[in-house]
């Protein structure tokens, strides 16, 4: 299972979500609450330096992160991803919907 | 055997709650037990139930050890306080048997023993009992003991109830599971047609398959394949194929082009699945009378394209969002149009391919098998060859996911034709001839009378020519006017709309910048007896034909833009539109 880091920036506008390892079903619900138990943010950092897998279900909750973003006027940005998982979002089209850096 | 005289009696209890440290011990903590006491003297068990019994647990009476086994078995005490030294069988042996018997269900055994020595006490909880109490007993330290044993069959009860709720829960699952495979089977296995220009391997990583492959000939003699992948994989994946399949095969039956499919597919994902679900796929048209082969991917790694003579090779990158993402408005369709000649061949495959790990944690990768097919000499052996590679790399290592790989080998003969054109399978025509007709050739000049040309030139049509050329005239007027130009034919309803309509016919044409008409013509037979085909496409949005038919009835006096599709079906052996009105298929036999 991913280990996953919640961190708000000092002003309260960003919510940096870190995940490590292998990103994938096993875990939905703790990246869920990662974001649902938090006031709402105007920006997420979806932190992907700590990444070395991930699936189609987390393709899937990258979408859920940000239908919950745009609920409250925010965007999602997905950082430091490595070579093979930016590949994999790129093949899904993804740049269309996030802002992948 | 011991005498029972030489036993101790002494249990020494206190006769009242209240004398109990007050916050140590309350009697809410004491929930009703139900209490097996086996003791062979009758003082200490009468002391012991009185006790037991105003502190409302219920109690059982046993004399010696044998008793207490058969006591056990009547009622499944929760507790059993256990003297050691008793006549038939001791405390040690009955505990042996209590334990034996119980099995997974849970009992306390509580020693009650005079005997203080290591070896004994050792031996207590070695045969199976719990905890045990020196003679004489404390009936605080009784209490005490007895609350801590109702605590911890709270505790157990719940974990049992929990447990049989997850397994009854577990049940339900894995029933509702079997129905959606049995659901998803029925779906796939229903509509999966045999084709015999494709070739596929899959291998499923739940018992339902998160990959979904589809293929069907579509009304004009071509070819639809999709190959789609569910996030997830199992019951979710399988939900989603059923509105998918249906789509698929409606709509390939109905003559709509891949556009269309793909958008209504992600119009009906979007509004069914929830977010974060969705299918990433690839579809393919393939229209072997045109030579080209048309190719939407949204989410699925490259499409591969090999040429027969050849050695070229070509990659189809995901321009497109996977399905059910985005609604209608964001949805953007971008499709790859390639030239294909016969036994040229395409490659679909899921990105379990690429995904998938040697035993050192390795990825087969998009470039190892670029390099298979780059280095393939035989390409009749191409596909075997990337199922044996992946094979070979991935040896004895579990899968990460669902794996499919399909060829789809583009060779008209090897389609299954339909009732129409059945008798012509695998013959060319006698004559064919196509013509693709520009913007430009249309603004300039009338390409009736080059066709008309052509036939003529035909000795077979020669007593068809008349026929042959009014059907050519309506169609290619509903191609022109209702398809490149959009005019509506309501207009043609009144005499001066009739002008009107002419006039601006004229104007449009004359300022008309893009478009086109596809016109193919095939002619099998001689002139005793044979079969044309005439297939004309158009660029443009189409027209309603039911309409247009419709409008026929209803209006006789005036000729208007339906009578002429009319005239045209009644002289052909059969006429039909795809359900776009832009592409129009006509059979004329003699």
């Amino acid at each position: 299972m991913a280990a996953i880091h919640v961190s708000e920036s000092e002003n309260n506008d960003t919510i940096t979500i870190s995940i490590r390892d292998r990103f994938d079903f096993s875990s939905h619900k703790e990246f869920r609450t990662s974001y649902k138990d938090r006031p709402a943010s105007a920006g997420y950092i979806l932190n992907m330096r700590y990444v070395n897998y991930i699936d189609s279900s987390a393709l899937g909750m990258m979408l859920l992160l940000r239908e919950h973003a745009l609920k409250n006027g925010g965007k999602v940005i997905i950082a430091n991803c490595n070579p093979d998982i930016k590949k994999i979002l790129m093949i899904a089209n993804f740049e269309r919907l996030f802002d992948i850096q | 055997m011991r005498g029972v005289s030489l036993k101790p009696k002494s249990i020494d209890l206190c006769d009242d709650c209240s004398m109990l440290p007050q916050g140590s011990l309350k009697r809410a903590d004491c929930k009703a037990l139900c209490v097996l006491i086996a003791d062979d003297d009758e003082t200490n068990r009468v002391v012991l139930e009185s006790m037991l019994r105003r502190d409302g647990h219920e109690v059982y009476l046993a004399k010696h050890g044998e008793e207490a086994v058969s006591l056990y078995e009547a009622v499944r005490p929760d507790l059993v306080l256990m003297d050691i030294m008793m006549p038939l069988v001791d405390g040690y042996e009955a505990t042996r048997r209590i334990k034996t018997i119980t099995g997974n269900h849970f009992i306390h055994v509580i020693f009650l023993t005079a005997l203080t020595d290591e070896p004994s006490l050792v031996k207590c909880l070695e045969v199976g009992g719990d905890d045990f109490i020196v003679k004489p007993v404390s009936g605080a330290i009784l209490r005490a003991k007895l609350a801590a044993v109702a605590r911890i069959h709270g505790l157990y009860g719940e974990l049992e109830r929990q447990q049989r709720d997850l397994s009854i829960h577990h049940e339900r699952l894995s029933y509702e599971h079997e129905v959606a495979e049995r659901i998803f089977a029925k779906v796939i296995g229903s509509a999966r047609s045999e084709a015999a220009n494709i070739r596929s391997e899959i291998l499923p990583l739940a018992i339902t398959n998160g990959d979904l492959l589809l293929a069907a000939q579509t009304p004009s003699g071509g070819q639809h394949v999709l190959l789609g992948d569910y996030t997830g994989h199992g019951l979710s994946a399988a939900l989603g194929a059923i509105p998918i399949t249906d789509i698929f095969y409606a709509m390939t039956r109905k003559g709509f082009g891949i556009r269309e499919i793909v958008a209504e597919m992600n119009r009906k994902l979007h509004a069914t699945l929830p977010t974060g679900q969705f299918l990433a796929a690839s579809l393919v048209e393939w229209l072997p009378r045109r030579g080209i082969a048309k190719i939407w991917n949204g989410g699925l790694p490259n499409v591969i394209f090999t040429a027969d003579k050849e050695r070229r090779v070509a990659c189809i990158p995901s321009r497109n969002l996977p399905l059910g993402i985005v609604g209608d408005e964001e949805f953007k369709i971008e499709i790859d149009v390639r030239q294909i000649s016969r036994r040229d061949r395409l490659y679909l495959y899921s990105d379990g391919l690429i995904d998938a790990r040697d035993k050192e944690g390795r990825m087969f990768g998009q470039e190892r098998l670029e390099k298979i097919v780059h280095g393939n000499v035989d390409r009749d052996r191409l596909f075997d060859e990337i199922c044996e590679e992946a094979e070979i790399f991935r040896g004895s290592q579990p899968q990460d996911d669902d794996i499919t790989i399909v060829e789809v080998l583009c060779d008209e003969s090897l389609l299954v034709v339909d009732g129409l054109s059945a008798e012509r399978h695998g013959r060319r025509p006698d004559y064919e001839f196509s013509v693709r007709l520009s913007a430009q050739i249309l603004r300039n000049f009338d390409p009736l009378g080059m066709i008309n040309g052509l036939i003529n030139g035909i000795a077979a049509l020669e007593r068809h020519r008349s026929y042959l050329y009014t059907i050519i005239v309506e169609l290619y007027a509903n191609a022109l006017e209702h398809g490149v130009l959009e005019m509506d034919c309501s207009l043609k309803k009144t005499p001066e709309g009739f002008a009107r309509y002419y006039a601006e016919r004229e104007r449009l044409l004359a300022e008309l910048a893009e478009g086109w008409i596809h016109v193919d013509i095939e002619c099998f037979g001689d002139e005793s007896s044979g079969e044309l085909i005439l297939q004309i496409e158009d660029s443009g949005k189409g027209f309603d034909v039911g309409a247009v038919s419709n409008e026929i009835r209803a209006d006789t006096g005036i000729r208007i833009g339906g009578r002429g599709m009319e005239l045209a079906r009644s002289l052909c052996k059969s006429l039909s539109y795809d359900a776009r009105g832009s592409y129009v298929r006509a059979v004329y036999s003699w």
